[in-house]
């Protein structure tokens, strides 16, 4: 008798105490920010955006898009939260925008995502977007013809990346390149021009401020070089006239990479690094527009490929070094292997980079021809 | 004399048990603690503080080996005098005690940061002392068979860490020797903590079914210890950049946030609430110890009485004060200093005392045949 009251007790006693769980939340009461924008204001403060779908039958627009000026983001959210019907609440973010002009011109700009690292219930998955413009434009943005915004950036920039025209760089991956030493940041760039478009990557200096763009093709040379691409690249090259017998830049084949292996080695003489860049394409050709038989003349297409792709690597990297940025992390090769030397140029890596030796090797070799001769 | 018959356990029960006590929350902080102290080569620091540990653990086991049918307590009355016994129930039983207390306040406040954050810490740490106290007032048997059912439904994490594996870059390791090896060695003693609960052993032992396995069961204990920890140290070294690990608090959760699946959001959560179950492995079996600890000063049987004591005592204190993470830390750098001296430094003079007199005895005991 005595056990059962003893038991029966407890039990009450848990009851009660799982029913004070504070942290319930039904979904009726919550406004899920699924997008936030954070632009910078005229005192290099931020404005900050968001867009929350509505779940009501009578709403004839199925988002609610807000603007608020707060100091910080956390601030932002108890703004926000005066003008949406729930409690307004962060937790499901899936996409957060930065204007350019945040990224150009507010110095040390990162720390505004802080919340979403600090507070251990904020995701740290949501996928980063650079917006060339302003971001007024993106939220007021209504394209009949396309979802609603949140759907419409997570597509975009998972189809661009997918097939590495563009990066899909989260916040946590930001996080890392931000704190990483030998590489500099970059995400993806997109704007408004007739529709929204995916416009490339942005590429940021150590500081996270912005240094350059790489268009959508250069995007995928950048891809090769992590090695992040994925299993299928597209790449349309131009046949140089010698092979076909034909006038230049009127015969073309487009190749689909099969493996692309990419191997970096370091090395330090002289004040200077030096990095020899092997990269291994196997490909299909998916589309010849020329008269030249691949049979008999395999091989010196595929090095005239090779010739061509290693130009484009070139011209990406002298890029990079112009600008001092380094986005494929040559600097984590240099800080594992030289460690002694990346010491001495840590705290200025893009510099060091940027007067770097950097030579690049390009083998193609063609895996299958395709189905017509 | 066989005092404490029908509540044995088995060596696997054995393993589990230590197993469970020094990972713990072991597994959540040693990275970053590492790293800190001794970059990538913390790696090494962790290997060479296995070893240690192995050595401390085989001298525990020689000890228990002397007197078989008795716990520590029993062992130092025989031996010593009956003070040191009470005195050894007191300290170890203070000393269980504060490592369950610093398991527990660790767990509830990785609860309020991570899952439950607008519930007060009390009432966490409330709900966790229930079933525990379920746990507990049973004795060893059920103890054993708590933490070995603890490690059987624990075996998944590691293949939930591996979908973090694209993230990872191996570069991140090297160099190892970043700076030296002083450094290296100096990290040696932190890892102490890590493996801090073997000294149970001292308790156990007595209960142990199959006694002469103790030294394999320990070894192995120590040995998936190591691994557990190497293989979340490795993961973490090779998924955050050198100066990123710097900035991340519990990296093994931070790296589980990364994780996207289509059908569920935010695994960490998940992971925190299932991983309670080695997380509980820190406070349960200490608190039943020192329990056991109090109900021999008394000389009773029932330890039951004193875990009762003992939990009302935490819930009580806790309504009042639950120590904020920082204070938490700065307990268990006290608690590996506490435990440095009790688990790793005092065996050996403890068992070079029990050699020294056993030889004497021997030798008084051939002069008297002579």
């Amino acid at each position: 008798m005595r056990r059962t009251a003893f038991k029966l007790a407890l039990s009450l006693i848990a009851a009660v105490c799982l029913a004070g769980c504070y942290d319930k939340v039904d979904m009726e009461d919550v406004s899920f920010s699924l997008v936030v924008g954070i632009d910078a204001n005229e005192e290099n403060g931020i404005r900050t955006f968001t867009t929350i779908p509505v779940f009501s039958k009578n709403a004839k627009k199925k988002t609610q898009e807000l603007k608020v000026e707060a100091r910080t983001l956390r601030e932002s959210r108890d703004k926000f939260d005066a003008f949406s019907i729930g409690s307004f609440n962060g937790r499901k973010a899936q996409v957060i925008v930065f204007s350019k002009r945040l990224v150009q011109q507010v110095p040390d700009w990162f720390r505004y995502v802080d919340v979403f690292f600090r507070d251990g219930r904020n995701p740290i998955t949501p996928k980063l977007v650079m917006f060339d413009g302003d971001l007024e434009q993106l939220f007021r943005y209504q394209s009949p013809d396309q979802p609603m915004l949140p759907l419409m950036l997570i597509g975009m920039i998972e189809s661009a990346s997918s097939r590495s025209e563009s990066v899909k760089t989260t916040l946590q991956e930001l996080h890392r390149q931000m704190y990483d030493p030998g590489q500099t940041p970059y995400l993806a760039e997109m704007s408004i021009e007739q529709d929204a478009k995916m416009k490339g990557t942005a590429l940021l200096d150590r500081k996270g401020k912005y240094a350059a763009t790489l268009s959508l093709r250069e995007t995928t040379y950048l891809r090769m070089l992590q090695m992040t691409s994925g299993p299928a690249v597209n790449l349309t090259l131009p046949l140089p006239s010698s092979l076909t017998k034909a006038p230049p830049d009127k015969s073309w084949i487009s190749l689909v990479t099969e493996r692309v292996r990419t191997r970096i080695k370091p090395s330090y003489s002289g004040g200077r690094f030096r990095f020899d860049v092997r990269i291994r394409i196997s490909a299909s050709v998916i589309e010849k527009l020329s008269h030249i038989d691949l049979d008999k003349l395999q091989k010196q297409v595929e090095a005239a490929c090779a010739r061509e792709i290693r130009g484009k690597f070139e011209e990406l990297i002298d890029k990079f070094q112009a600008s001092a940025v380094d986005p494929v992390g040559f600097g984590i090769y240099a800080r594992a292997y030289e460690y002694a030397a990346f010491r001495g140029v840590k705290d200025d890596w893009g510099k060091a980079f940027s007067e770097a030796d950097i030579r690049v090797k390009v083998l193609v070799s063609f895996a299958d021809e395709g189905s017509v001769k | 004399m066989k005092k404490y018959a029908f509540n044995e356990i088995t060596t696997i029960q054995y393993i589990s048990l230590i197993n469970g006590m020094t990972v713990s929350f072991g597994f959540i902080e040693i990275p970053a603690d590492l790293h800190k102290k001794a970059g990538t080569g913390g790696l090494i620091s962790l290997l060479l503080g296995t070893l240690v540990t192995m050595a401390a653990s085989l001298i525990v086991v020689q000890i228990m080996r002397r007197f078989p049918n008795g716990t520590i307590l029993d062992m130092l009355t025989r031996r010593v005098g009956k003070w040191a016994g009470r005195l050894a129930a007191v300290v170890i039983a203070a000393y269980f005690l504060f490592y369950g207390y610093i398991g527990i306040v660790y767990s509830t406040r990785v609860i309020k940061a991570r899952v439950l954050q607008e519930t007060p810490a009390y009432i966490t740490l409330f709900l966790l002392l229930i079933p525990t106290y379920v746990v507990a007032r049973n004795g060893f048997r059920v103890l054993g068979r708590y933490a070995e059912l603890s490690i059987w439904l624990s075996l998944w994490i590691p293949f939930v860490f591996l979908l973090v594996w694209r993230h990872t870059n191996w570069n991140y390791l090297f160099p190892l020797l970043e700076r030296g090896w002083l450094p290296i060695l100096k990290a040696v003693p932190d890892t102490f903590f890590y493996f801090l609960g073997f000294f149970a052993t001292t308790l156990f032992y007595p209960f142990l079914q199959k006694k002469e396995k103790a030294s394999f069961a320990i070894l192995t204990a120590n040995g998936l210890t190591m691994l557990s920890y190497l293989f979340i140290t490795i993961l973490s070294f090779i998924f955050f950049s050198p100066e990123e690990m710097k900035e991340v608090n519990q990296p093994s959760i931070y790296m589980l946030k990364t994780i996207e699946l289509r059908f569920i959001e935010q695994v960490e959560g998940l992971f925190i609430v299932m991983y309670m179950l080695i997380f509980s492995m820190s406070w349960i079996p200490p608190f039943l110890l020192s329990s056991f600890c109090a109900a021999w000063l008394f000389g009773r049987a029932d330890h039951r009485l004193f875990l009762r004591v003992l939990m009302i005592g935490i819930v009580l204190f806790s309504c009042f004060y639950v120590p904020g993470l920082n204070t938490t830390y700065a307990l268990s750098d006290k608690l590996t200093k506490v435990g440095t001296v009790l688990e790793y430094a005092l065996p050996v003079p403890l068992l070079l005392f029990f050699m020294l007199q056993a030889r004497i005895s021997r030798k008084r005991s051939r002069r008297r045949r002579l």
